[in-house]
Formats: C-alpha cells, structure tokens, sequence
C-alpha cells in the first residue's frame, strides 16, 4: 500500500522537519492566535472575569500612584519648611538685624530673613482681617522674627532638629519653631499608607492568582474529552499547558488594559477636586496619571500574575485527567 | 513486536491479568479475543502505558516499557496507531482536524500535515468528507476516521479496541478488510474483538483470553 511507503529521497528532504527554534515559534504561534479565537468564543464569560481581574489591579495601582505623588508631595513641603526664630523682646531693630546677617553666613542656611515687630503687626493686621482690633492694642504683641530656610531640609528631618537645637542655644533667641511634629506626623501616615498598599496589593495579587486558577480549572473541565484524546494519541503536557497558559496571557493583558482605562478615567475624575485643594494650599501640584513606566509595570504584573495563576493550576488538573 | 513476559495486572486484589507470556512478531497480524471481563481492554492498556502491570514485563518494539517514565510515555504512544470502539472522535473538530491531531502534535507544519491528512483520508474512502463535522457522519464512517487518525502518523503497530464493535457485519468486513492492507504493508496489527465469526474467516493468528490467562498458545483458528 503505498501509503506507509517511505518517500523517495528528494520527496523526504522536501518535507524534513523544521529546525526545532523555528518549529517551536511556528507552534507557540498557532497556540497564540487559536487561544485568542477561543476567547470569542464566550466573550461574556471572559469580560466578566476580565473585569474582576481589572478591579483587583487597578485598586492596588490606584493606591500605589496616590502613595508615590503623596510621597513626592511630603518632599516638597519637607523641603520648603522653615524656621521661625522668635527673637526677645529687647532686642533692638540693629541687633536684629546683625544676628540675621550672622545667620545668613551659616552654611546650613539658604536664607535668613528678618521681620520686625512692626512688620509683622502690620502683615498680621492685614491678613487677618482684625485690623480694629489691632489697632486698638497700646504695645505691639508681637515679637521680631527671623524666617529661616534651612539648606540641607532634603537631608531629612535629623539635620533641621540638629540646627534647630543650635538655634535654641543662641542668646537673644526666645522661641524656635519649626514645622517638625506635623513632618513627622505625615511621615509616619505616608508610611503606614505604603505598608497598607502593598498588603492590600499582595492580597490582591493573590486573589489575581486565585481567579485565573479557577477560570483554568473550568476552562480544562470543559475540554476533558479534547485532553483525553490528545493524551491518548501522545500529546505532551508541554503541548497540552500551552492553550491554558495563552489564555492566561490574554486574560492578563486584557484586565491590564481595563484596569490602565479605570486608573486614567479615575484620575481624570478626581483632578478637578484636587487642583482646587493643592491650589488653596499655594501649591502647584498636580494629581498625574500613570507615567509610561508605569503603564509598562501594570501589564508585566497583570500578565506575569496571570500566567502564573495558569501554570500553577494546568499542570495539576492535567494530571488528573489520564485515559482510563 | 510486542513481547509480554510474565505479566500479571490486579486491579484493587482482583487479577485481571495473571502471568501471561506472548509475542507479537514484527509485520504480524493477530486477534485478542475472549469474553468480557477477561482482560482484553487491560491487556491493550499496558500497551498503551494507560496502566502499568503488577508484575512481569512488557516489551515493545524492543523498548522495556517498565524502563519508560511518566514524561516518555507521550513519544512511545505516538508510536502506536490506536483505533477505539468508540472511535473518541472530537464532535468540535473537523474531519480534517481530527486526523491531524496526531501531526499537530508531532510538530508536522500545515503543508506536510495536509498532504498526510488527505492521504489518510483517501486510504479509508473519505477524502471528500474532510471539512464536514464527525457528527453528520454514520458509525462506520466515523470509525473509519479513527482508523485514519491512527495511521496518519504511520505508525509500525496499530491497536484496535473492538473496532467493529457497533457496525454491521458488512461494514465490520470492510474495516478489518482495511488493516489487512495495513498489515501487507509491514505494519504491525493487534486487533481485540469478540466477533469470532469474522476472526475464523480472516485466518489470523488469535489470543484467547480467559479469566485473564491466554488459553493455549497463538493459533490459527481455521474455518
């Protein structure tokens, strides 16, 4: 029968197998496109599972960007905080004045600025809006000041306390004040926001895993008979994972997509407000969207946690469908 | 071919196959009978790795299968052309599609396969049935599917489990009709059956089961 006769030579080397590289990209490539056929198949079904993957993405993401510009937002204000020097009572306009020259010299100082009991009557009166009142005191209240902008604020919080207890030393000074408590009160939010995140983002991831498990598991409960017959005819697990894990790529990149479109219109949503905020507060800041670095971690984390939640359940259900 | 030295299979402390010793030469045909229950499907899957036996050893085509591991028992099924009673065909695929199987998993591009797939097809009468659904089809042609899905891959031993089992008479001649041509050509064939009207006709070697221990040696049942 001339079926199982062997070709000829010039027949054979026609229809030799490809190199292995290639032969593996031509299989890995014909998996690709038919996994991504199967997912019209019940394009419900898979929106709806796509969505779930979404929320769990796009809330630790969410958090995770607020956190970071919260963050860079606590560096600004750490930053431009200043010193108040309180200088005594009898301090006269000219010594005043000297000591803010001396502090000017210091190398820890940007700027050193000296405001008078009566500037700062008059500032006040102005600002507050109690000029009668004011007006009506005999003695000024309020003692000269020297506004200090300390130089090394970005080397953290340790060397402001450290100029500020020099400052304390210093003779004709009567009070130091310096926003330090509050700076620290936020440091200590922030980080209590940062560890709150990524506990929320590792339950979350979990829960990433969880659902593409799961979703596998019915995806190869469905296809029982197809994993028997290709099991029966030689098919190895290698080519028997592959669609599963295909389709936890596409699920991956697909809740990516949903979640970047949640995270983009959500803090379109919230901008307004917070321009608003930050502008009451003299701040230029702005509440920005994922940068394209960060975009690029939503997707690698999206599809590398799908993958993962696929190829941790396929090998096992596989196992337990054998031909009998 | 095929060569069972001492074999014994219990399922759960209840023998289903006891000791049994055959051999299967190269280029043979021959035919497992024997009533149900006797061992036929069990001694078939120790063939195909689906069980392994309790005891004794299974060789084919020179391989010790008990040597084999879990991850080689794809490449040694692969060598094996298996035709079910019940043909295991997949209703979502096509006919075309259900042939290829075996090449797609073997890594055949699209060009090779089809030109393999058709000639199979052609071989069991159904090359212009190739796009329809198995479902459409009647018993016979769907187990001649099976039988051109087990031999795209031209395999030198083929398996066949009560291949007739569901198909009249002379539709049952013509499927055994067809691994007779198989078996001219070199391939090895083990059929499992209990039509015995049509094995004494065929005058093939035979291997009777019964009660898990083949009965005598192989014979020719004469008519």
């Amino acid at each position: 029968m001339a079926f199982f006769k062997r070709r000829p030579a010039h027949n054979a080397s026609r229809s030799q197998p490809e190199s292995p590289a290639k032969r593996l990209l031509r299989e890995h490539k014909d998996v690709a496109i038919n996994s991504w056929c199967r997912l019209w198949q019940s394009p419900l079904a898979n929106l709806l599972t796509w969505l779930t993957l979404a929320i769990a993405l796009a809330l630790p993401a969410a958090l995770l960007l607020l956190l970071s510009q919260a963050q860079h937002l606590g560096q600004q204000v750490n930053q431009s905080s200043h010193i108040s020097v309180f200088l005594a009572s009898d301090v006269s306009l000219e010594q005043g004045q000297l000591i803010t020259g001396q502090l000017s010299s210091r190398p820890d100082i940007i700027q050193a600025t000296y405001i008078s009991a009566e500037q700062a009557l008059a500032d006040f009166k102005a600002s507050s809006g109690l000029e009668d009142i004011l007006t009506s005191l005999t003695d000024n209240p309020l003692p000269a000041t020297i506004l200090i902008e300390p130089a090394n604020t970005s080397l953290g919080p340790k060397a402001v306390a450290k100029l500020t207890q020099q400052l304390r030393q210093q003779d004709p000074i009567d009070q130091v004040l310096v926003d330090m408590e509050w700076l620290d009160r936020l440091q200590a939010l922030l980080d209590t926001s940062e560890r709150f995140t990524y506990s929320l983002a590792l339950l979350l991831a979990l829960g990433v895993l969880l659902v593409v498990g799961n979703t596998v598991r019915l995806q190869i409960e469905s296809r029982k008979q197809e994993i028997l017959v290709i099991k029966l005819v030689g098919g190895t697990d290698a080519y028997l994972r592959r669609p599963f894990l295909y389709a936890g790529l596409w699920a991956g990149l697909f809740s990516a997509l949903i979640a970047w479109v949640i995270l983009q219109v959500g803090v379109a949503y919230l901008h307004p407000p917070l321009l608003s905020l930050a502008q009451s507060y003299q701040s230029d800041w702005q509440l920005q969207g994922l940068s394209w670095m960060g975009s690029f971690n939503l997707f690698v984390a999206s599809c590398g946690l799908s993958v993962l939640g696929a190829s941790l359940t396929v090998g096992r259900q596989l196992r337990l469908i054998e031909p009998k | 071919m095929i060569r069972f030295e001492q074999v014994g299979k219990k399922y759960h402390e209840k023998n289903a196959l006891v000791s049994n010793n055959f051999h299967l030469q190269r280029g043979d045909m021959a035919f497992l009978t024997g009533h149900s229950g006797a061992g036929k499907s069990t001694l078939l899957k120790l063939i195909m790795l689906m069980e392994r036996p309790t005891s004794g050893k299974v060789i084919v085509d020179r391989e010790d299968l008990s040597q084999l591991s879990r991850k080689q028992i794809p490449a040694h099924r692969r060598k094996i052309g298996l035709v079910f009673q019940n043909h295991q065909l997949l209703m979502d695929y096509s006919v075309f599609d259900n042939v290829a199987l075996p090449l797609k998993i073997s890594g055949y591009n699209e060009r090779d396969s089809g030109r393999r797939v058709r000639a199979a097809l052609d071989k069991v009468g159904l090359l212009d049935k190739e796009k329809l659904s198995p479902q459409v089809l009647s018993s016979g042609e769907q187990q001649r599917i099976g039988i051109a899905r087990a031999i795209v891959n031209k395999p030198k031993l083929i398996l066949a489990d009560e291949p007739t089992g569901n198909l009249d008479p002379a539709l049952s001649a013509e499927i055994m009709h067809l691994f007779q041509q198989f078996n001219q050509v070199g391939v090895t064939v083990l059929i499992a059956s209990h039509d015995l009207a049509l094995i004494q006709r065929l005058q093939h070697p035979v291997i009777q089961l019964n009660q898990g221990r083949i009965s005598g040696p192989l014979s020719v049942m004469g008519p």
